[in-house]
């Protein structure tokens, strides 16, 4: 769970689908069609002579010869500063602070999401249904009020082990951590199986 | 947000594909087009060789294009590029669901993966036909959890009372959406042990 935007993702992923459909269609088209094919060089043509009397119409001193010619590298910088704007976007949220309590005269305090992970880890030690945990938290974008941060909470069930059973366990974690902080965040639980569940030993039948 | 919107907006969040990877790709494709295109712009305008090829040489390259490259070709790379395109614009109209269903629960959003429901189905079945592990194996599909067992060779198995079995494991989940137990015995039977 982080911040990604995720109708922007799938916004982008749409245009950017809709302009290579369209353009392999176009090129497609035209090696099909000996008429697409003519026109093709035709609009290709007048293109390039209106970009060249456009030209025409800002000169700029030698070597660069146009204002207009400046434009495209501006405009592809642009381009690219957008796009690594974009990928900045991606992710992130996560932080190691799992609750905070400023106050002026007693001070701040902060509870490390560490401490809360060992405090699960030592909870769950010999636990037959779940063979290991992880804590994370993470913070919207933006959201300065610390109290809604929210927690991840993933428990790798052991292999056959009834996922309402680790449900339970789950809701008295989650209980147990809402004791200690004194507020209750929103907490995400995943029940999953990992490589610990592998590699530990199934749930035995009797 | 109060607690039920940001428990929904969590579940939903965790069961379905947030498309970063396809988009990160595309957008880095993108960016090292813009970075080359920029280069070969700003080369051509020094006066300096280009890179590969010169903005103009480009421009003239793309109008002659019909003329230069085979009908076929054409055709073939075009539709690879429209095929290509197909699959983002279906990867991003789709839903992305992952193997992972919501249980229900007050206080939490509780998100399960099926692979632990499997495990968990499987489980139940075996002890109540009292066969081996590798003799069961569940699939968690969007609705249904389809339980394939093979018997023990000259025992006969209740289907009725392995479905319930199954049955009665998954509605113990409480999944926000029930899944209906589906159990198959194999016509083949295993050797006993």
């Amino acid at each position: 769970m982080n911040n990604t935007n995720r109708a922007l993702n799938r916004s982008f992923l749409a245009l950017a689908g809709v302009v290579l459909a369209g353009t392999g269609i176009l090129v497609a088209a035209a090696g099909l069609n000996a008429d697409v094919r003519a026109g093709w060089t035709t609009i290709a043509g007048t293109a390039l002579t209106a970009w060249q009397r456009l030209r025409e119409t800002a000169p700029s001193p030698e070597p660069l010869g146009s204002w207009w010619a400046m434009a495209v590298p501006a405009v592809l910088l642009l381009g690219a500063i957008i796009t690594i704007f974009w990928l900045s976007r991606q992710g992130g949220g996560r932080t190691r602070t799992a609750a905070r309590q400023d106050d002026a005269e007693l001070g701040d305090t902060a509870v490390d999401v560490s401490y809360l992970a060992a405090a699960v880890e030592a909870a769950l030690e010999g636990n037959r249904a779940v063979v290991g945990s992880s804590l994370t938290a993470w913070r919207r974008r933006g959201s300065k009020d610390t109290a809604r941060t929210s927690l991840r909470l993933t428990l790798q069930a052991r292999r056959g082990a009834s996922p309402r059973e680790v449900a339970d366990v789950a809701e008295e974690l989650v209980s147990a951590i809402d004791a200690l902080l004194g507020h209750r965040n929103d907490v995400l639980v995943r029940i999953g199986t990992g490589t610990r569940t592998k590699l530990a030993r199934a749930l035995r039948a009797g | 947000m109060n607690q039920g919107r940001m428990q929904k907006r969590m579940l939903r969040r965790e069961t379905h594909s947030s498309r970063t990877g396809l988009s990160v790709a595309t957008a880095v494709l993108l960016l090292a087009g813009f970075l080359w295109l920029g280069a070969e712009c700003v080369l051509a305008l020094m006066g300096r060789g280009p890179l590969v090829a010169s903005p103009d040489a480009m421009a003239t390259a793309i109008k002659d294009l019909p003329q230069a490259v085979q009908p076929a070709a054409m055709t073939a790379a075009g539709t690879a590029a429209a095929v290509l395109g197909a699959v983002l614009l279906v990867a991003a109209v789709k839903g992305g669901r992952r193997g992972r269903r919501a249980m229900h629960s007050e206080r939490l959003a509780l998100v399960v993966d099926d692979e632990a429901i499997a495990a968990a189905v499987s489980r139940q079945v075996r002890l109540a036909a009292n066969l081996a592990p590798e003799q069961v194996s569940t699939t968690v599909g969007r609705r249904h959890a389809r339980v394939s067992v093979r018997p023990t060779s000259g025992r006969p198995l209740d289907r009725e009372a392995l479905t319930q079995a199954a049955a009665r494991e998954v509605a113990s989940c409480r999944l926000a959406r029930n899944l209906a137990a589906d159990v198959s015995i194999a016509v083949e039977g295993a050797v006993g042990r």
